[in-house]
């Protein structure tokens, strides 16, 4: 009887769980996930969660409700203290050992956090699981106000459900423009003045330095300049989980490395989820911090695992939800070496399409342009020019 | 009974279900398009594939997005929000982040006009 054994709770590992299941009928299949709970969404965490629209039980998985039904074991609330390849076993925190003939590693990311040395031991929140999700909606009461450092998405979703709960909000960006990584220029900008005609103040060049808690609320400062605030959130970016693959000899390469299939430097290893370095279509490897690729990626892995062929190779796709405005980000518009608008930014419908050194498309963001985002995937993935693209598209 | 009899009682059945509602001329909307219609209050989606129309709700299961301003690749519409995608055959959800179905109507075409069945 083939035994597999899964090491994650989010969206990877239980699409994974999913796939196996109905895959294999009759394999024994356990995942092992740290958090306690059933496995959840989490792009709505940042969303509507953060402004009350839903609750726990709104954003459950799919599914995981009836994993039993199912033939997957899940075993909440464990850490997973080693993985044994000699003897294909993977070791529990709590003692328990579980024998696998294919492993999948899909232990996510965590947000990283502010050194010791800036914020000492001031109350900094940060945002990640459901817990951590509830517990900053607690916060966030009117006419509070709200630091947040960091300008990447995670920090102006965060910005933009504050103001929507009626708090003062403050971004503090150390860089010289919010969503430096990964966004184009126009972007960043036109995003930044979406936040600052919403009534969010955002700080531009501004390196923290100090974080203090005092009674009455917190003091954050850098060079020349002090902020009060009642409540800091911190989104500055996330790292990996791939201590257990590193300590198992495992290759890591920022990521867990894997192959398009999902094969880790060990045969009866497997990788999904943001904890993975993966291959992408245009410049070499990357992580891929994306809902929709990590979905993917578990379920072609559970596939690879039980022996199917499955290639992992969807154009990267994101969005984000912020105010009234949707924003989706299509293939790799960071290393395009030109740019084309399509529509009107000034009517906030625009998209913003990145193009290599001929016209062929490499990606592109989509602003209030749905229809837009639908085309910029098939254009990567095909690797159409603009013009082909710019045809089916109406002004 | 015969075949053709349990056909038109069939048809008749789900005509006392509903009432058909027409949505305008069938060339207004040509193959590989799709259109919006609002149909006693209902947001309906029309679309042609290779000839053939069909019809659901225009509202995305999974958040609150028009799917007629979305995509639409043979018989598949994308949403233009979060990218679920949907059959416009069966309603059928048949990609992330869409898990519930979509709501599928009735169509014909009498005398060059579309018309949608709405149940009662």
């Amino acid at each position: 009887m083939q035994r597999f054994v899964l090491i994650g709770g989010g969206i990877a590992a239980h699409r994974a769980a999913l796939e196996l299941g109905s895959r294999m009928p009759g394999a024994v299949i356990s995942l092992l996930s740290e958090e306690a709970g059933l496995p959840y969404d989490r792009p709505p965490l940042s969303k509507e969660i953060l402004l009350g629209r839903k609750d726990a039980p709104d954003v459950l998985l799919k599914g995981a409700a009836g994993y039993a039904d199912s033939g997957i074991r899940h075993l909440p609330g464990g850490r997973v203290s080693a993985i044994d390849r000699r003897r294909r076993r993977v070791r529990a925190a709590d003692g328990r050992s579980f024998s696998y003939d294919a492993l999948l590693i899909a232990t996510g990311s965590r947000p990283r956090r502010l050194p010791e040395a800036v914020c000492g031991d001031a109350e900094i929140l940060y945002l990640r699981t459901l817990r951590d999700a509830l517990r900053l909606r607690e916060g966030l009461q009117e006419g509070r106000h709200v630091a947040i450092i960091g300008g990447g998405f995670i920090g102006l979703e965060v910005a933009a459900a504050a103001i929507g709960r009626g708090c003062r909000v403050t971004v503090l960006e150390a860089g010289e423009r919010i969503l430096a990584r990964g966004m184009p220029v126009p972007v960043s900008e036109w995003i930044h003045r979406l936040h600052r005609n919403r009534g969010v103040e955002i700080r531009l060049s501004a390196k923290l330095a100090r974080v203090r808690q005092e009674r009455e609320g917190f003091r954050l400062s850098g060079p020349g300049w002090e902020v009060p605030a009642d409540l800091v959130v911190a989104g500055i970016g996330v790292e990996p989980n791939v201590e257990l693959a590193m300590a198992a000899g495992l290759a890591v390469d920022d990521g867990l490395v894997v192959d398009a299939q999902c094969r880790t430097s060990d045969p009866h290893i497997f990788g999904a989820g943001e904890v993975t370095s993966r291959p992408v279509r245009i410049g070499g490897r990357r992580r891929i911090e994306s809902w929709k690729a990590s979905a993917e990626q578990g379920a072609a892995a559970a596939a690879v695992m039980t022996g199917a062929e499955a290639v992992c190779d969807d154009v990267p796709w994101l969005w984000s939800d912020q105010f009234d405005c949707n924003i989706q980000l299509v293939g790799f518009p960071d290393l395009a070496s030109r740019y084309e608008v399509l529509g009107r930014p000034e009517q906030a419908a625009w998209t913003l399409v990145g193009l290599d050194e001929g016209a062929t498309v490499v990606g592109g963001i989509a602003i209030n342009r749905g229809r837009d985002a639908s085309l910029l995937k098939r254009a990567v993935r095909d690797g159409v020019e603009l013009s082909a693209m710019a045809s089916r598209i109406p002004a | 009974m015969s075949r053709r009899a349990q056909s038109r009682m069939g048809e008749e059945m789900a005509e006392s279900a509903g009432t058909w509602h027409a949505v305008g001329a069938a060339e207004e909307i040509g193959p590989g398009e799709m259109a919006a219609r609002e149909v006693a209050g209902v947001q309906i989606a029309l679309y042609n594939v290779g000839g053939a129309l069909f019809a659901t709700d225009s509202v995305c299961t999974h958040a609150y997005a028009l799917l007629s301003d979305g995509w639409l690749d043979d018989d598949v519409v994308e949403c233009p929000l979060h990218g679920g995608q949907f059959s416009v055959r069966t309603g059928k959800a048949l990609s992330d982040p869409a898990e519930q179905d979509l709501r599928t109507y009735p169509v014909r075409i009498v005398e060059g006009q579309v018309e949608i069945l709405l149940p009662a």
